[in-house]
């Protein structure tokens, strides 16, 4: 114990114990280049460029000079982070006719690549949205699209998913994939969104 | 047709409330040892497991861990590393959206969301040290 507490003394009293905070940027799923903006009160520093990286030693110091990381270094330093992470999710759209709750015909043949998605990659976890067009009142709209988004899911669940894995929410007229005027219909707004996670 | 519909919808509606998600998202990947601390409680995290707003997340030294969030946010951690989800609202409707991801130790990969397409100024993500502002992106972030 009174060693503990000289190396947490010895800590306090040298920089190179502070905590040290380093931040890398790299292309996305897509392989575009976003960009961050890595701030602290002291001031701030733009990553812009793939593997560009910037530190900051505490929390009085300003973020330092920007550098580039190596591949070599990014896999020694995060590989087993980088190796874990999830692949983005697999997403699906069902389309359906006015005020209708059974999805197209053409949508309907969507639901075996939706259990392939599944299998495949051994998700857990499972949304199922409903959506509307812009025609109508909210309340009619609300129900329909929770009414769109159940009929779904029996879907799922009579081609074997178990029921616990999968989560419904319901968004009625207020989240349209294609912008409108309120009270127009629009096909591709009449939508059951199924993410495979 | 319309009329009957309207009405059987409101018959069954009384009866099946809205399902709204209460979860943030969820556990993807495990790989060794891994923990979510909700309150009280310690859980062995393991695949499929929902995510609150304000779980601790840690791994084993050995230990590695991949969440997806609501909005598509891509998160993973390496060994013995923490963070905590100490916001997440994802209500694109209502234009309510704040999400604030703290990474206390260790090593992790963030992948932005929608939540960060829609409104960058809404995603935070904070480390001991300083802040990130996102515009839509993958990064790393090591925190010794």
């Amino acid at each position: 114990m009174r060693r503990l507490i000289l190396i947490l003394m010895a800590c306090s009293l040298v920089a190179g114990c502070a905590p040290r905070s380093t931040f890398v940027l790299l292309p996305d799923p897509n392989g575009q280049v976003g960009k961050i903006i890595v701030t602290n009160p002291q001031g701030a520093q733009t990553l812009n460029q793939a593997r560009q990286s910037v530190a900051i030693k505490s929390k009085t110091d300003s973020p330092g000079k920007i550098k580039t990381m190596d591949e070599a270094e990014i896999h020694s330093l995060f590989g087993k982070a980088l190796g874990i992470q999830p692949s983005p999710p697999a997403k699906f759209l069902l389309y359906f006719k006015p005020e209708s709750v059974q999805p197209n015909p053409e949508s309907a043949s969507e639901i075996p690549k939706i259990m392939h998605a599944i299998k495949d990659r051994h998700s857990m976890d499972i949304s199922v949205n409903g959506h509307t067009d812009r025609k109508g009142e909210v309340d009619y709209n609300n129900e329909l699209s929770f009414q769109r988004a159940r009929r779904v899911q029996k879907m799922l669940e009579k081609a074997g998913v178990d029921p616990s894995l999968i989560t419904t929410t319901s968004h009625g007229k207020n989240n349209p994939l294609v912008p409108t005027a309120d009270n127009v219909p629009e096909p591709r707004n009449r939508r059951v969104e199924v993410i495979v996670r | 047709m319309r009329i009957y519909i309207l009405s059987l919808f409101l018959f069954f509606g009384l009866m099946v409330a809205p399902v709204s998600a209460s979860d943030v998202g969820s556990v993807k990947n495990i790989d060794g040892r891994a923990w979510i601390t909700r309150g009280e409680e310690q859980l062995p995290a393991t695949p499929g497991l929902r995510l609150m707003v304000l779980d601790i997340l840690k791994t084993d030294v050995d230990g590695a861990m991949g969440i997806i969030l609501r909005d598509d946010t891509i998160i993973s951690m390496g060994p013995s590393s923490q963070m905590v989800l100490s916001e997440f609202i994802f209500q694109p409707e209502e234009k309510h959206m704040g999400m604030l991801t703290k990474f206390l130790k260790g090593t992790f990969t963030y992948i932005s969301g929608v939540m960060a397409k829609l409104d960058p100024e809404s995603v935070k993500i904070e480390t001991p040290e300083g802040m990130v502002a996102i515009r839509g992106t993958h990064f790393l972030v090591k925190v010794e």
